[in-house]
């Protein structure tokens, strides 16, 4: 075999090599001094490398947007920081991103402070956003509907509009239209004599061309229409209920209007059409309010999905986050750690070798690291082998069955995620 | 984000972003290119997560130097934070010293020897190194090889200097 590159025995510390390739390594060392000189210089630099990266460790203020575990403290022994968990609960990215997102997805937003927003606070608001909004607008038009149901007669201007209704006609656009039947009476007129009141020389709105009994009369005039009227010059007497009207006031409003059934066609379509008009803005804005319910409803979701992905796992889920190690490490690095060879379970292959807080193995010294091989049993359970070289008057524990014990100068602790059986019997297999 | 981007995001965000905090030297800066790093990893979610999310913050890394140059911005690599572990003014002052000459000797690196070696700090085997960073796995070994000995050199040239103008 020929001499080892610095590559090979990089990837033989690191523990890329399968066990073939390192027993091959391990006698062509033991018979090759030079290679043997070359592995304890890799070695120290090896070593050198992960201790200078591990200096380079997150500095402990709290991020920007994750706090910082309380117990994250520098292992100043090591020159090693702890790791600091720095995955706080998932927000939205503050900004979007760059690439354009599948079509149905929508853009992330922030998630209010308020958690009842977006729920039953949204929809309120945009139903009374959408009650205001038909007010608004359904008084708009009726207010426009004045002028143009408002016809000229006479060289005066007078105001028709069904102000006795308050909101214009009640009549649909089907009701707007001349009937066909001229002799048929409307029946509004018949049940509201307040209403049949109408002035002189003025044209009913809605008249048959020629009413048998001179009452088959629709048009309504009110108070404000009447005194209207009044202040052109319109004596009150001029107005007459439609019921009394006499063959004479019947002959004047002939003779003043050549052509009422023209008048009052114009009429009639223009009410119609401003019927139409309402009923499309009164569509409009049911649609506008629609899709702003719409709108309200997609946000909502996408706000919930969002906080459900945010929603952080209460358990920290890789191996490293389970076992607490902050640092992976290979064979050789526990070997230099403990100043010996790492002890292990007979018969069960390590997951990985970690560094982790002294605090977090009972019985260890709390300032200094442990190594710590972790295993994984067949139902996916870690199981952790502490050690620890002991100092100079480090207490030991006696050995026994219980999970903490020393052999020699290493101080070893078996706990994992499994039941106080199991440790006790893998505690006779460490070797 | 769908919940596996979720779930991705709390295993492997913080080891991004301490990979990306001893590349950059800045943490706020650190934090952002995770967040843009997993931003692409919503719109195109990858196969093979892990090689995939460092190799798109390790890009965006040196897009955003290169902006940085162009916009006449200092790389903030050898950048002393302000705000390390307090303990106590002597140990404070030792630390900050180390660390900066440990960034200084990290820069004297080329690209590909550094991110072999801060991938690795990650627990990166040498199989997702090679995927990473578009080498053949045989070749892992000896960039970090190279790698460590040169910060290693750079370290303790560092130290000779101090020395001899002391």
């Amino acid at each position: 075999m020929s001499h080892l590159d610095e590559g090979t025995l990089h990837a033989l510390l690191d523990g890329e090599l399968d066990l073939h390739e390192v027993k091959e390594i391990q006698a062509h060392i033991g018979s090759c001094t030079a290679c043997g000189t070359r592995l304890r210089e890799v070695k120290e630099f090896h070593g050198e490398s992960d201790r200078l990266v591990g200096v380079l460790e997150m500095p402990t203020r709290p991020s920007r947007r994750t706090a910082l575990p309380p117990d994250g403290e520098p292992d100043l022994e090591s020159g090693v920081a702890v790791e600091q968990e720095t995955a706080g609960p998932l927000r939205p990215a503050r900004r979007a991103p760059r690439t354009s997102g599948p079509a149905a997805e929508p853009p992330p937003l922030l998630l209010p402070e308020n958690p009842d927003y977006g729920r039953g606070g949204l929809m309120r608001r945009m139903r009374w956003a959408a009650l205001i909004l038909v007010t608004v607008g359904a008084g708009y038009l009726a207010n426009q509907m004045r002028p143009s149901a408002a016809y000229q007669f006479d060289g005066s201007t007078l105001s028709d509009a069904s102000a006795d209704s308050g909101f214009g006609p009640v009549l649909s656009s089907e009701e707007a239209v001349p009937r066909a039947d001229p002799d048929l009476p409307d029946p509004s007129a018949a049940t509201d004599p307040k209403s049949t009141a109408v002035p002189k020389r003025v044209a009913p709105r809605v008249q048959t061309p020629s009413p048998p009994r001179g009452g088959a009369v629709t048009a309504r005039r009110t108070a404000p229409a009447e005194k209207a009227a009044n202040e052109e010059g319109n004596p009150p007497e001029g107005v007459t209920a439609v019921g009394e009207r006499s063959e004479a006031s019947t002959d004047d409003f002939a003779e003043d209007q050549p052509d009422p059934s023209q008048d009052e066609a114009d009429v009639r379509s223009e009410a119609a059409r401003a019927l139409r008009e309402l009923d499309r803005d009164r569509q409009a804005d049911r649609a506008a309010a629609a899709t702003a319910a719409l709108d309200s409803a997609r946000r909502r979701d996408a706000v919930m999905r969002q906080t459900a992905a945010a929603s952080p796992a209460p358990a920290p889920r890789t191996p490293e986050q389970r076992a607490q190690t902050y640092l992976r490490i290979g064979l050789d690095e526990a070997a230099k750690q403990l100043g010996r060879p790492v002890h292990v379970i007979e018969g069960m292959s390590p997951l990985f070798m970690g560094l982790a807080r002294g605090g977090t193995s009972p019985g260890a010294d709390a300032a200094r690291p442990v190594v710590r091989v972790v295993y994984q049993d067949s139902q996916g359970r870690l199981i952790f082998l502490d050690q620890q070289r002991l100092r100079p008057g480090q207490g030991t524990a006696s050995p026994g069955a219980d999970p903490h014990w020393t052999a020699g100068e290493i101080s070893l602790h078996l706990s994992g995620e499994v039941g106080v059986e199991v440790l006790r019997r893998l505690r006779t297999r460490v070797r | 984000m769908t919940a596996d981007l979720a779930q991705l995001f709390e295993d492997l965000y913080p080891s991004l972003v301490r990979m990306l905090y001893r590349r950059t030297g800045d943490r706020d800066r650190a934090e952002d290119l995770a967040q843009e790093t997993f931003a692409r990893a919503v719109s195109a979610p990858p196969d093979n997560p892990r090689p995939w999310l460092f190799a798109v913050a390790l890009n965006l890394v040196r897009e955003d130097g290169r902006k940085s140059v162009t916009r006449g911005r200092r790389l903030e690599l050898l950048r002393n934070e302000q705000d390390l572990p307090a303990a106590g003014p002597d140990a404070d002052f030792e630390r900050n010293e180390d660390v900066a000459r440990v960034r200084a000797a990290l820069a004297k690196l080329n690209e590909r020897d550094r991110e072999a070696l801060l991938l690795r700090a990650e627990g990166f085997g040498y199989d997702e190194i090679a995927v990473t960073l578009g080498l053949a796995k045989g070749a892992v070994g000896t960039t970090l090889a190279r790698a460590r000995r040169r910060l290693v050199e750079a370290y303790r040239a560092q130290d000779r200097g101090n020395h001899v103008a002391s």
